[in-house]
């Protein structure tokens, strides 16, 4: 099963991503270049602000294909998430049908592809052309039942309408799953997946991934950032600050002119990296010299 | 090399992950085979990522996953590698090294004061105001045998789908639509809809220090009820460290599932730090386990060997993470009592609710207080405690 996609190595996985400015290390690109050769649903957990959301919108640019994302939520139902009736349309129809005087073909007339409404995974599967990139977000957010659901979609690519029958996708479109693990998905989803598991980057990735998502900063204004993020955190915080807190961080202290850390501007702005008042008070308490040391020595 | 060969080769891999406790099946060897059909299997990092996006699918299985696969690799390519002694896999703990509170023949010395058990009358009757540390062996068998077949029924919220249900409050187009079609497009019969409740999960936290010994095998059996009736129930154990015993608690017999948790848990009857213990579950668990409304028992005494404050502090986190925190405490029910070590101070402002579990009449009040845990939020009572002051 291939999915008509114009890489052909992990290289140009890895170059395209990097084209759309998203810094992939070799295993996610292994990874992705494997689901899209196999046809098989990428999967991807780690913590909140690593990337995750961000993959499957470099992958749809890269591919120059349109990306439908679908935010999960508890109670996602078929008709938020994959098809819904017209129902005032129909009823018209049904009364246009009775002003013609045959009201009892009107059921074959209502369930037809003129009244449905396509949600994201039914337009993901039913649409022409190349396939879309589905990006089914948060999926931990979602209950079982809709988990349950995604089952068929994923295995098969199709969706089943009881009163129209299946659709297909001619060709399986790439998708991306993402999880935050605020509860675990149940294995029967996860083996129809390629599964990869982001962690926190290097700070040499890290201070890569800066300058390819903001290429304006300085790089010693650049190497003082991820010094105080990676030393945050090895620290023993509720919530450690992802890559995106590192770009919000350097996008505030490019606001404000700040060519340096000191403690002062770290101590005003520590409210971009850490989201937590326990957490802000901590280090404000005792980190703010250690921390502005560490960037004095990086930078 | 023949590719037969090569496939061969290939498949001692997910061998070597079964033999490491990973959970591989067919399916996933096949989609394995299938991934390295795909790329250069000359590059070991590249088959490596083939391998874990293919085999794994949980990041705690990612460490025994890389240390199977340097040993594949080794026996693959003929390298010999220095074993490192510090790195020996600790030696499994054999049972009866640690005194462990689920044997039951730690009851000899209670054994004196054998009182007569009569199994014809109901154990709430007989034994229902008589502390669990006062208990002979067969009177905890009964009084666990009690625990099994009460009627744990779970607290319920709103949940976000709905059923149908004649007297709903809203309605289901579909459904009415559909129906229309049977009365010439009419919609003569509206049909109606209603929330449906779902069950809140529930997290036990259960202290297993020295002091709570008397406690724990029965406060276990309770929870092995929770488990076997309610589905949704994640056990923790806390000592000087916090241990995850879920899974443990599957079996369908009580006692397999006890004598499999005192096999994993090796901080039996020592030292409290319940502070420490609730700062790793926050940190780790409470994002993953306290989700959708979930209720929280935590079983204690109190006892903190650490720092009250630092407990205050956790406690305290706990709460706001759960819709309501309930403090099980043995010693609540003993005449007398008054919370007034520090620990006890601490969690007596920090909790919801703090209720007896020394007795089978306390244990049966919890059933209660925990259906009676319905779909609004009651006052906390650290806000109550505050309002006061």
């Amino acid at each position: 099963m291939g999915s008509a996609v114009a890489w052909s190595s992990i290289d140009e996985v890895a170059e395209g991503l990097a084209g759309e400015r998203y810094v992939a290390d070799r295993a996610l690109a292994v990874t992705l270049y494997l689901a899209l050769r196999l046809g098989k649903p990428l999967f991807v957990e780690g913590e909140a602000g690593v990337g995750k959301t961000e993959i499957a919108k470099a992958l749809a640019s890269a591919l120059g294909r349109r990306l439908i994302r679908l935010q999960c939520y508890e109670g996602l139902d078929v008709a938020t998430a994959v098809y819904d009736w017209d129902y005032p349309r129909q009823i018209l129809e049904i009364r246009l049908a009775e002003s013609e005087g045959h009201a009892d073909a009107a059921r074959g007339r209502i369930y037809s592809e003129r009244f449905l409404i396509k949600r994201p995974l039914l337009e993901a599967i039913a649409s022409d052309g190349l396939p879309p990139v589905l990006l089914i977000d948060e999926i931990d957010r979602a209950d079982e039942e809709f988990e349950a659901y995604l089952l068929e979609l994923l295995s098969d690519f199709q969706v089943t309408v009881p009163e129209l029958g299946t659709f297909r996708a001619p060709v399986p479109p790439p998708i991306v799953i993402t999880s935050n693990r605020t509860r675990e998905v149940h294995d029967a989803l996860k083996r129809r997946c390629l599964y990869h598991w982001i962690d926190y980057p290097t700070a040499d990735r890290e201070l890569a991934i800066l300058a390819r998502r903001l290429p304006d900063v300085p790089e010693r204004l650049a190497r003082a950032v991820v010094a105080v993020v990676q030393a945050l955190r090895g620290d023993d915080l509720f919530k450690r600050p992802g890559v995106s807190e590192t770009l919000d961080w350097a996008m505030a202290l490019m606001a404000l002119g700040t060519r340096e850390v000191d403690e002062s501007t770290l101590s005003e702005t520590l409210g971009v990296l850490l989201k937590y008042e326990e957490d802000v008070t901590r280090v404000r308490a005792d980190k703010l010299p250690q921390l502005v040391a560490e960037a004095a020595r990086a930078g | 090399m023949r590719a037969d060969l090569a496939a061969r080769n290939l498949l001692v891999l997910p061998r070597l992950l079964r033999r490491a406790q990973l959970p591989v099946d067919a399916g996933r060897t096949r989609a394995f085979l299938a991934a390295v059909a795909e790329i250069d299997i000359s590059r070991e990092e590249d088959v490596r990522a083939a391998a874990r996006a293919t085999l794994v699918s949980h990041p705690a299985d990612l460490a025994r996953f890389d240390e199977t696969f340097d040993r594949f690799i080794d026996v693959l390519i003929g390298r010999v590698r220095r074993v490192d002694a510090g790195a020996q896999p600790r030696p499994l703990q054999t049972r009866g090294t640690v005194a462990s509170p689920l044997d039951v023949a730690a009851d000899d010395a209670l054994a004196s004061r054998r009182r007569e058990a009569h199994r014809a009358a109901s154990p709430l009757e007989l034994l229902g105001t008589t502390d669990f540390a006062k208990m002979t062996p067969a009177e905890r068998t009964a009084a666990a045998q009690f625990l099994r077949r009460l009627a744990w029924s779970p607290g319920a919220r709103r949940g976000r789908r709905r059923r149908p249900d004649r007297s709903g409050a809203s309605y289901d187009l579909r459904a009415t639509l559909r129906r229309s079609l049977r009365t010439l497009g009419e919609p003569l019969f509206l049909q109606r809809r209603s929330v449906r409740p779902k069950p809140r999960p529930l997290v036990v936290i259960c202290d297993v220090s020295g002091s709570m010994e008397p406690y724990v095998r029965l406060m276990l059996h309770m929870t092995h009820a929770f488990t076997r009736a309610w589905g949704r129930v994640e056990v923790f154990t806390l000592g000087t460290r916090l241990t995850r015993v879920t899974r443990r608690l599957r079996p369908r017999r009580a006692d397999a599932a006890l004598e499999s948790i005192a096999s994993e848990v090796s901080d039996w009857s020592g030292g409290t730090r319940i502070a420490a213990s609730l700062r790793v579950f926050n940190r780790v668990w409470s994002r993953r386990v306290l989700g959708r409304g979930a209720i929280v028992l935590l079983v204690t005494d109190g006892w903190e060997h650490g720092d009250a404050r630092a407990l205050l502090v956790e406690a305290e986190r706990l709460q706001r993470a759960s819709y309501r925190l309930l403090w099980l405490d043995p010693l609540a029910g003993t005449l007398g009592y008054a919370a007034e070590s520090a620990g006890a101070r601490a969690l007596a402002v920090r909790t919801d609710d703090h209720l007896a579990a020394n007795t089978l009449r306390g244990l049966a009040g919890i059933a209660d207080a925990l259906a009676a845990s319905g779909g609004r939020r009651p006052l906390r009572r650290a806000t109550a405690y505050r309002d006061r002051i």
